[in-house]
């Protein structure tokens, strides 16, 4: 969706129109759910927190004004969700590294080889074993997609801190990668192999 | 080489980050750039390009179940309206939102810290670009013909820019206004919109400037007996100096003919003029034999530069304009310049403070402008914090050493002027959280609030000692032998020289030592790569 097309869903969104919302809900959503996802790895609650997100935004629509990114402000609030129901689901975010394997697949995606999937899979534990601050701006990033300003308001944290622990995390996890040879398998379907 | 390991660690954040997909076309380009010259951020970029691409793989394979929560929102929405009155409560649109709070945030923090920094910026510009030029060479050939209307004219009006090298990067421009080659009336505008008001009159050595708004007056009066009393902040004055020079056609300057060009749908022709450590390009009207833009860049690698242009000759002006009597209702502070000799215990004392300030180090050279610059920066910034702290925690304990190193990143950031309006919201929130953090659960000490008055004639005082220590060493003859050997030195060692010079008529060398020590020797220290401080090229008066 361009930019104007946002703007104008949501300058409608704002005068009330509840339809121009539910497109702004619709490109959202899933996002938002892959975010609750590494904040709470549980994944029936991370729809519940996406959902309440939403349903946040809509109320506060009139405070939002084009100073950040929808997106940005939307992961603020998921935050802010987050934070909020946040004792209920410490055993959630302390379960075992291997967690996000075991989030339910409502779709598994059929193209993918066996091989590939348990490359995945490494990368992934790989990715778990990280200190949590560096788990999740890695889970966000690259399993949710979010920019770094998303999750600069998803973790509450300033801009310069998600890029400096985007930046250790993933020096770790290169250093693990020369020294286990984590990505050989795939690393030739990649172009950027040298 | 150092250098070069040092510029990598500079490199490593945005090299992940643009393998990470986060940097923006303009700082890619720059990433970019460094891969060019460094074979290992090139590799360590490749590794980390493929370890990414395997990251965005290994993504969940699983289909949100998004259908299912918007629809459910959708249906809290609609049973929310069902029982929403027409207009929202009005405790929602009272409540201070987390983005106006934000919004109030930023525009604080850029009215306080950059308009100071900028008020810093015009003392460092009119004082020390003043204080080099005094006794500095000479120089001439056919672009005097473009100098003598500005030595000469009766009247002179032009637009001066000053832009200073970062960080910060500092951008100031000026209306400038000259009578009788002895009189000028500069007028500077600060980011902020305010402006300082200067004028200068050579022939008395005295000086008034004027800060509208608020209303102060700052009188300044020589107490040199040289002939031409300039005045010590020579603001514009600096360039008539400079043409003086370039006028009286002395030798040991390199010059070249730029040919022709256009500016503004004008044809010129241009002279590139070398004397270091100015650089000057001035362009003039062969029609008319006026100057219609001149370039002087000066300090170690261009660190300040000024362009004038836009200039109008003879053109009436009236003499109060010109007037050294402060306007009723300013209040008015009264000093006298220094112009006591300077002394090595000045140089001393320039060392100490420009290391309390840089964590220990000493400058990289003792080139006057660069260096003086550098540390009005530093001590601007450093002003500016304690400022920022003091409105935020009053009363409380100042920042220790480490809370200020830790602002004055975040402060050199902002100053930087590289960010845009959402990323310098940011910084402005990282900086207000750190001192609200920092102070929030320590007890009020009853610490008392400076004033702006006494905070800046406290680095006044500080810079101007600064000036006199780097004065002290620039003005050394060659015959005195002097070398500073302290870059990538740090206070402490007491058998590391970084300077040494010998005293006039004198056989023995003064070294002075890493711990600010000073002994004599017969020889001067066995170091390599001293550099040699006095500069060949500018004659002593
Ligand atoms: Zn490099």
């Amino acid at each position: 969706m361009s930019e104007d097309n946002e703007r104008e869903l949501i300058d409608r969104a704002q005068a009330g129109e509840a339809v121009a919302f539910e497109r702004l809900a619709e490109q959202h959503a899933a996002r938002l759910w892959r975010c609750a996802l590494a904040l709470g790895k549980d994944g029936h609650w991370a729809e519940d927190l996406a959902q309440e997100t939403l349903v946040e935004a809509w109320r506060s629509l009139a405070r939002f004004d084009s100073r950040c990114k929808f997106s940005t402000w939307l992961y603020g609030i998921l935050r802010h969700r987050f934070l909020k129901g946040r004792p209920n689901q410490k055993a959630a975010r302390h379960s075992s590294p291997d967690a996000l394997g075991q989030v339910p697949c409502t779709a598994h995606t059929p193209s993918r080889s066996a091989e590939a999937s348990e490359d995945a899979g490494r990368i992934r534990r790989a990715v778990a074993s990280l200190p949590e601050a560096h788990r999740l701006v890695v889970e966000l990033r690259f399993f949710a997609g979010a920019t770094l300003d998303e999750i600069a308001a998803a973790l509450g944290c300033p801009l310069g801190t998600v890029k400096s622990r985007l930046h250790h995390a993933l020096e770790k996890l290169r250093q693990m990668n020369l020294e286990v040879n984590l990505f050989t398998s795939t690393g030739e379907s990649r172009d950027s192999k040298p | 080489m150092n250098d070069l390991r040092h510029n990598c660690e500079l490199w490593a954040e945005p090299i992940s980050l643009l393998a990470a997909g986060c940097l923006s076309t303009d700082e890619e380009r720059d990433v970019r750039r460094h891969f060019e010259t460094c074979p290992d951020c090139r590799e360590r970029f490749g590794q980390l390009t493929q370890l990414c691409g395997a990251l965005a793989e290994a993504q969940l394979p699983v289909n949100v179940a998004e259908n299912a929560i918007v629809e459910r929102v959708m249906s809290a929405v609609a049973s929310e309206e069902s029982r929403r009155p027409l207009d929202r409560p009005q405790a929602e649109m009272i409540q201070p939102s987390p983005l106006t709070r934000s919004r109030n945030r930023w525009r604080w923090i850029m009215r306080s810290p950059v308009s100071r920094i900028a008020a810093v910026a015009i003392v460092v510009l009119a004082v020390g670009v003043a204080m080099f030029f005094q006794g500095g060479g000479g120089t001439a050939f056919a672009f005097t013909d473009f100098v003598a209307p500005i030595l000469k004219a009766k009247t002179t009006k032009c637009k001066m820019i000053i832009e200073t090298k970062g960080p910060p990067v500092q951008t100031l421009t000026s209306e400038v206004m000259t009578l009788d080659g002895a009189r000028v009336r500069q007028v500077t505008e600060l980011p902020d919109k305010s402006k300082v008001v200067m004028i200068q009159d050579w022939s008395q050595g005295k000086s008034l400037t004027l800060l509208p708004a608020s209303k102060t007056a700052t009188v300044l009066t020589s107490s040199s007996n040289r002939k031409d009393k300039t005045p010590e902040n020579g603001g514009f004055f600096v360039f008539f100096r400079l043409f003086q020079h370039v006028a009286e056609d002395k030798p040991g300057i390199e010059h070249e003919s730029l040919g022709e060009k256009e500016i503004d749908g004008r044809k010129v022709v241009g002279f590139h003029i070398i004397s270091q450590p100015h650089d000057l390009i001035m362009w003039g009207d062969p029609k008319t034999g006026l100057p219609v833009r001149v370039e002087i860049t000066s300090g170690i690698e261009g660190s300040v530069k000024a362009t004038l242009s836009d200039f109008v000759f003879n053109v009436d002006m009236d003499e109060s304009l010109f007037s050294l009597e402060p306007p009723a209702g300013y209040t008015v502070r009264k000093g006298k310049t220094d112009d006591s000799p300077k002394e090595e215990k000045d140089l001393i004392e320039m060392f100490r403070e420009y290391s309390k300030l840089s964590d220990g180090a000493f400058p990289d050279s003792l080139d006057f402008l660069t260096t003086s610059t550098s540390f009005g920066k530093k001590a601007g910034l450093r002003m500016s914090i304690q400022k920022m702290w003091e409105d935020l925690a009053p009363g409380k304990r100042k920042p220790n050493e480490e809370q200020m190193r830790k602002l004055e990143k975040l402060m050199l950031k902002l100053a930087e002027g590289k960010l845009n309006k959402e990323q310098t919201q940011e910084i402005a929130e990282q900086i207000k959280e750190y001192i609200e953090t920092q102070t929030q659960n320590t007890a009020e000490v009853g610490e008392t609030q400076e004033t702006e008055g006494f905070r800046q004639a406290q680095f006044n005082e500080v810079f101007r000692r600064v000036q006199r220590g780097l004065n002290f060493a620039n003005k050394l003859p060659p015959s005195a032998d002097a070398h500073y050997v302290g870059k990538g030195v740090s206070f402490g060692a007491a058998d590391t020289p970084i300077f040494w010079y010998r005293p006039k008529d004198s056989q023995n060398y003064r070294v002075i030592y890493a711990d600010l020590s000073v002994r004599d020797s017969d020889t001067p220290p066995n170091v390599s790569k001293g550099q040699p401080v006095s500069a060949p090229s500018r004659p002593k008066e």
